[in-house]
């Protein structure tokens, strides 16, 4: 198995998971609270990975970072080096490629916690920050951890925008995915086969320990919905 | 909030709401009112489910902008549509309590009393939330989370979650919403104990008129969003203003007894001049409100016939009116008692103003609620 490719895999997925904490956070909380009426347009542009080709969407930010636009060039001047093709290039084109994993799961569970809880806090004198923290963190757990966890194992398995936007690099941008494609390519199935295998079971690891986090979770607070209470006079 | 901590004490009148508050729908929401401080006054805003009451509670607390008019507290201005100005709710002191409570099922008790008391050191907040604890009867379940506590309890913790704020009003949602009849009654019996005690002026929110008599001084009925009349729960009962009031508050009869003596589950009450049996309470509160619907009075003529009904009282019609298809007759009988008969029946019984007769009831049909030492509120007397 190819130890190098490996590693720049988890490296690659923990900076790119945890880049989208405070990425995800602040957009999740705007798609669950805010009232704008053009709302849905972010919401599908935030969605759009999850349908696009992943080449369309290596290709867009390889030309954003290329060294004809003003981003790129920007980038350049300022760090000395281009982006594309390199560590840092991969890991901006993973956090937009594993975006919606994270948000998705978060705004889903920043909705879930009752309205009710946030205004009792605001009436306890406690600012919208503090009510952030103190109320809707603590019972948005499942969907942080979700969020985390998935972008992270959606980080592993990429290939098409890896490829486009790191090309592959030894050391620098190959990943695992693209390291098994090489061995195919190679017909070393049996390489193959073992970093195959690696990445399923590991894969299925995460996931599963994701969903058993979720049940425990919504067990022990059971979320009772009394239709009633927020209905007269509205 | 730290300016709370200090006790200081806004001026005469606590609350002035004058505002109105326009839904998109169409729906326009008019209140107008004036709560005071000295006294504390507890003032019951009544009405049907969709008359306004809650969003009217919701303005006051800064929860949902109002489309015109003010709300003042003391020489604060809380919410001003002309200038555009509103304290965010963080900054009212007020207490507000949720209908079904809305403690934090992720918090023990605990943490949920000692939430909103920001700014203290770990041992002054714990001193202050096991204080509060304690006057609420809740300190043994202080490490319990909201899951393991009964409705009574969730509601106790709830206050001591608001009061502990030491707030300069008190909002109260429909206290009675989440929990069950047997239940109700206990802790309504608490509750305006408590609420008298605390020298706060509190608004609450109810559609049942039993929470009216056992808590308020003063109520609002409100409907479809105007308010219909303002007065004691015993006036407003009693006498409705007109029809619409008659329809939505109209108790017949309502009026003070005190307890004289029980016996094989009954109890006798004196109210007014006169005794009356009902179903023995099983508390030991002694002064009641006592009620009894129209429907449930029979106007007898001459000696009573023997009949179940345990009460039969004698005196003389002092009022009738029509009221739809039947007649209302008002008869003092050392108290005010209203029976409601058919017009048949007013014609074969001859009834006319000053003409003596009986009236009969049963004293399961006497429905008591308990009266927590109130003040005032004279008509009821004789």
């Amino acid at each position: 198995m190819n130890y190098t490719a490996l590693w720049t895999t988890l490296e690659l997925a923990a900076i790119t998971s945890l880049l989208l904490l405070p990425i995800g956070i602040p957009i999740a909380y705007w798609v669950a609270y805010s009232g704008w009426r053009w709302k849905f347009l972010v919401e599908a542009a935030v969605a759009l990975p999850l349908v696009l080709p992943p080449t369309v969407l290596g290709f867009y930010v390889l030309v954003a970072m290329g060294p004809r636009s003003p981003l790129g060039q920007w980038y350049d001047s300022v760090v000395g080096h281009p982006l594309p093709f390199t560590f840092e290039g991969l890991v901006v084109a993973s956090t937009l490629y594993s975006l919606p994993f994270a948000v998705q799961p978060m705004a889903a569970a920043f909705s879930m916690v009752e309205p009710k809880y946030l205004e009792a806090s605001w009436l306890l004198g406690v600012s919208r920050l503090g009510t952030f923290f103190r109320v809707i963190v603590p019972q948005s757990i499942g969907g942080l951890v979700t969020g985390l966890v998935l972008s992270f194992a959606h980080t592993l398995g990429e290939f098409g925008v890896v490829l486009m936007v790191g090309g592959n690099i030894e050391g620098v941008t190959r990943t695992v995915s693209i390291d098994i494609y090489d061995d195919v390519q190679a017909l070393n199935y049996a390489g193959a086969n073992r970093t195959a295998l690696a990445l399923l079971v590991f894969s299925f690891v995460v996931l599963s320990s994701v969903y058993a986090i979720n049940t425990r979770i919504w067990t022990r607070w059971p979320q009772t919905r009394p239709a009633s209470a927020r209905a007269e006079a509205r | 909030m730290a300016a709370n901590q200090t006790g200081v004490r806004p001026s005469r009148s606590a609350l002035s709401a004058d505002f109105e508050k326009q839904y998109a729908g169409g729906m326009t929401i008019r209140a107008s009112f004036v709560l005071a401080v000295d006294p504390p006054v507890t003032s019951i805003l009544f009405g049907p489910s969709g008359a306004g009451k809650t969003t009217i509670l919701r303005c006051i607390a800064g929860l949902e902008p109002i489309t015109s008019g003010t709300i003042h507290f003391g020489d604060e201005v809380w919410s001003d549509a002309g200038t555009r100005r509103s304290v965010p709710p963080q900054r009212r002191s007020l207490g507000y309590l949720f209908q079904d409570h809305a403690l934090f099922p992720h918090l023990t008790v605990r943490d949920n009393v000692a939430f909103g008391l920001g700014g203290l050191d770990r041992t002054e907040r714990n001193r202050h939330v096991e204080e509060a604890c304690e006057k609420l009867g809740v300190e043994a379940l202080l490490e319990r989370r909201p899951d393991q506590l009964s409705g009574g309890q969730g509601q106790r913790v709830a206050l001591a979650r608001v009061l502990v704020r030491r707030p300069g009003l008190l909002l109260l949602d429909e206290p009675f919403a989440a929990l069950d009849a047997a239940t109700r009654d206990e802790v309504r019996g608490y509750l305006s104990g408590f609420l008298r005690r605390l020298e706060i002026p509190a608004l609450v929110v109810t559609h049942d008129w039993v929470d009216a008599l056992a808590l308020g001084d003063e109520m609002i009925v409100l409907d479809r969003g105007r308010i219909l009349q303002t007065g004691t729960p015993h006036q407003v009962l009693t006498r409705p203003a007109d029809r619409e009031v008659a329809a939505l508050a109209g108790v017949e009869t309502v009026a003070e007894g005190r307890l004289e003596g029980r016996s094989s589950g009954t109890a006798v009450l004196r109210v007014g001049l006169s005794e009356l049996v009902a179903l023995d309470p099983g508390t030991d509160v002694r002064d009641f409100w006592i009620s009894i619907r129209g429907e449930d009075v029979t106007l007898e003529e001459g000696t009573a016939p023997k009949s179940s009904a345990r009460n039969h009282l004698t005196g003389r019609i002092v009022e009738i009116e029509p009221q739809a298809a039947l007649m209302r007759v008002a008869v003092d009988v050392g108290f005010r008692l209203t029976a409601l008969v058919t017009r048949q029946s007013a014609e074969d019984l001859n009834l006319v103003p000053g003409k003596p007769i009986a009236a009969a009831f049963k004293a399961s049909k006497v429905h008591l609620i308990p009266r927590a030492g109130q003040a005032g509120d004279t008509p009821g007397r004789p």
